[in-house]
C-alpha cells in the first residue's frame, strides 16, 4: 500500500510540474479546482444495491490550453486523483469500498456566452483500483485475504458543466459526468453449480460543485 | 483476596487459543460474504443454504485444553464400507443466520468413487457427478460435524469437479462447484451456488 501511495504522490507532483511548465511556456492560465463531489451508483441486478458513501472533496489542477480574450471558445485540461467511495448491500450485509487511483483527467471545451458565463462539454478518464475498506483479516503472506477479480480499473465519461466567473481569478461551477464503463463484471454460480453468463454491472454518474481559483488574472472582460 | 484476583486474571489466559488461518479468503465481488470460485488452493468453500451465506475457511486451532491442534473448515475424504463409497466433507463452516454464525457442514456421498489416497483424486478430474439421491447425494448438518452418513437425508443436485492438480510440494489441489436440495421427513434444505477450492494432503483421508 505504501508503494501505491508513493507512486501516486510522484505522479501527482510530476503532473503538476508538467502542467505548471506548460502553463508558463504557453502563457496559459493555471487553476486549482476544489469540487464537492457526489457520486451516484446504479445497478442492473435485483440482488445488489450500491450507494454513495459520503461526499468527497477532491481537488485538482488544470490549465487553459487554448483560448484568448477575443475568442468565445476555450479548451481546458484538468488532472487530479480518482477517488470514489461506495457501499454494496447484498443479502442484508453491507460492504464498504473505495475506488482510489493516481489519475483522473478531463479535457473540456467551453463556450463563453458572455464575459461571465460559460458552458462546457468534456471527456473524462479515470484510472484507479477498487479495494474493500478494512479488508485484511488474514495477513499471513502465504494466505492473504483479498477481493476477487471483477472490479474494473478504468472508466471513461462525458461531462457537461456550467461556470460563472465571479471575478478575474474566481469561478463557480456545476458539473455532471456520465461515466460509461460498467465497473463490475461477475460470473454467478447457478443453483446447481453451473456457471452463468458473465454479467456487467455498476454504472456511475457524478455531480460536482466547484470553486475554481486561477493563479493568474483572467482577462474576463471579453468583448 | 489476592488469589481471587490472580484466578480472575488467569481465566482469559486459560481460555485463550491460537488460531492459525490457513486460507486465502478471496471475496466474491458479487457477494463478499462467500469466496469467489478459484483454482489456487485457497482452502475455502462457500454456498447459500436456504438463501443464507455459508462459508468455510481452513483454520488450525491450538488450545492448552487440547493435546493436538484441531483443524476446522477444511475438506476431508472419508472411505466408507457401508454404504460403499467415499464421503467428501467440508466441515466447520459458518452459516450466517440473523447476523450470527452457526456451525454448518456440507458433504457428498459418492458411491461410484473409492478414494483412499491422494493419487485417487485423479479419478475425480473434470467429473460432473449427478447427485441422484440414491447412489450419490449431498448432505448438510447444522451445529456439528458429520458423525455418520444419513442416506435418508439425501440431497439431489450436481457436483462439478472442475480442477484436480498435483502441486509441487506433493499436495494436490481440488476445485469445484455444486448445488443440491434435500427434501426428507427430517430435513428440508437448499444448498445452492456452492464453490470450493482446497489443498489436499494425506492427513485429509480417513475412514467413517
Amino acid at each position: 500500500m505504501r508503494e501505491i501511495f508513493k507512486d501516486l504522490f510522484t505522479r501527482i507532483i510530476l503532473s503538476f510540474l508538467l502542467l505548471l511548465l506548460t502553463s508558463l511556456q504557453a502563457k496559459a492560465q493555471t487553476y486549482f479546482d476544489v469540487p464537492v463531489q457526489l457520486d451516484y451508483y446504479r445497478t442492473t441486478s435485483d440482488d445488489l444495491d450500491f450507494s454513495r458513501r459520503g461526499v468527497i472533496i477532491n481537488p485538482s489542477v488544470g490549465i487553459v490550453v487554448a483560448g484568448n480574450d477575443s475568442s468565445r471558445f476555450e479548451a481546458h485540461v484538468g488532472i487530479g486523483i480518482f477517488f470514489s467511495k461506495f457501499n454494496q448491500d447484498v443479502g442484508g450485509s453491507k460492504f464498504e469500498f473505495n475506488a482510489l487511483g493516481p489519475i483522473q483527467t478531463s479535457f473540456t471545451g467551453y463556450y463563453n456566452f458572455n464575459n461571465r458565463l460559460q458552458a462546457g462539454l468534456g471527456l473524462c478518464f479515470g484510472w484507479f483500483g477498487v479495494y474493500e475498506k478494512g479488508l485484511n483479516i488474514n495477513t499471513d503472506p502465504e494466505y492473504p485475504d483479498r477481493l476477487g477479480d471483477g472490479y474494473k480499473s478504468i472508466n471513461l465519461g462525458n461531462s457537461v458543466d456550467i461556470r460563472y466567473n465571479v471575478d478575474s481569478r474566481l469561478s463557480l461551477g456545476a458539473k455532471y459526468t456520465y461515466w460509461y464503463l460498467p465497473q463490475l463484471e461477475y460470473t454467478k454460480i447457478g443453483d446447481y453449480g453451473e456457471f452463468e453468463k458473465p454479467q456487467k454491472d455498476l454504472y456511475i454518474t457524478r455531480l460536482e460543485f466547484s470553486i475554481r481559483v486561477f493563479v493568474t488574472d483572467r482577462n474576463y472582460n471579453r468583448k | 483476596m489476592n488469589r481471587t484476583i490472580l484466578l480472575i486474571l488467569l481465566i482469559p489466559v486459560l481460555n485463550s487459543c491460537i488460531v492459525d488461518d490457513e486460507s486465502s479468503f478471496i471475496k466474491d465481488p458479487f457477494d463478499p460474504r462467500v469466496p469467489q470460485y478459484s483454482e489456487e488452493g485457497a482452502n475455502t468453500a462457500g454456498a447459500y443454504i436456504d438463501d443464507q451465506a455459508w462459508s468455510a475457511r481452513k483454520r488450525i486451532i491450538s488450545s492448552i485444553f487440547s493435546s493436538s491442534p484441531v483443524t476446522v473448515g477444511s475438506v476431508s475424504f472419508y472411505n466408507s464400507a457401508d454404504p460403499d463409497g467415499t464421503f467428501i466433507a467440508f466441515e466447520g463452516g459458518d452459516l450466517l443466520i440473523n447476523e450470527s454464525n452457526v456451525s454448518c457442514s456440507v458433504g457428498f456421498f459418492l458411491a461410484e468413487f473409492d478414494l483412499n489416497q491422494l493419487n485417487d483424486l485423479r479419478l475425480l478430474e473434470n467429473k460432473r457427478v449427478e447427485l441422484d439421491g440414491v447412489a450419490n447425494y449431498g448432505q448438510m448438518v447444522l451445529r456439528k460435524d458429520f458423525s455418520a452418513i444419513v442416506p435418508e437425508n439425501a440431497g439431489v443436485g450436481t457436483l462439478h469437479i472442475r480442477r484436480v492438480a498435483k502441486i509441487q510440494n506433493g499436495e494436490w489441489e481440488i476445485s469445484g462447484t455444486f448445488g443440491f436440495s434435500i427434501k426428507s421427513e427430517n430435513q428440508d434444505a437448499k444448498v445452492f451456488s456452492g464453490r470450493f477450492d482446497y489443498e489436499v494432503s494425506d492427513e485429509q483421508f480417513g475412514e467413517f
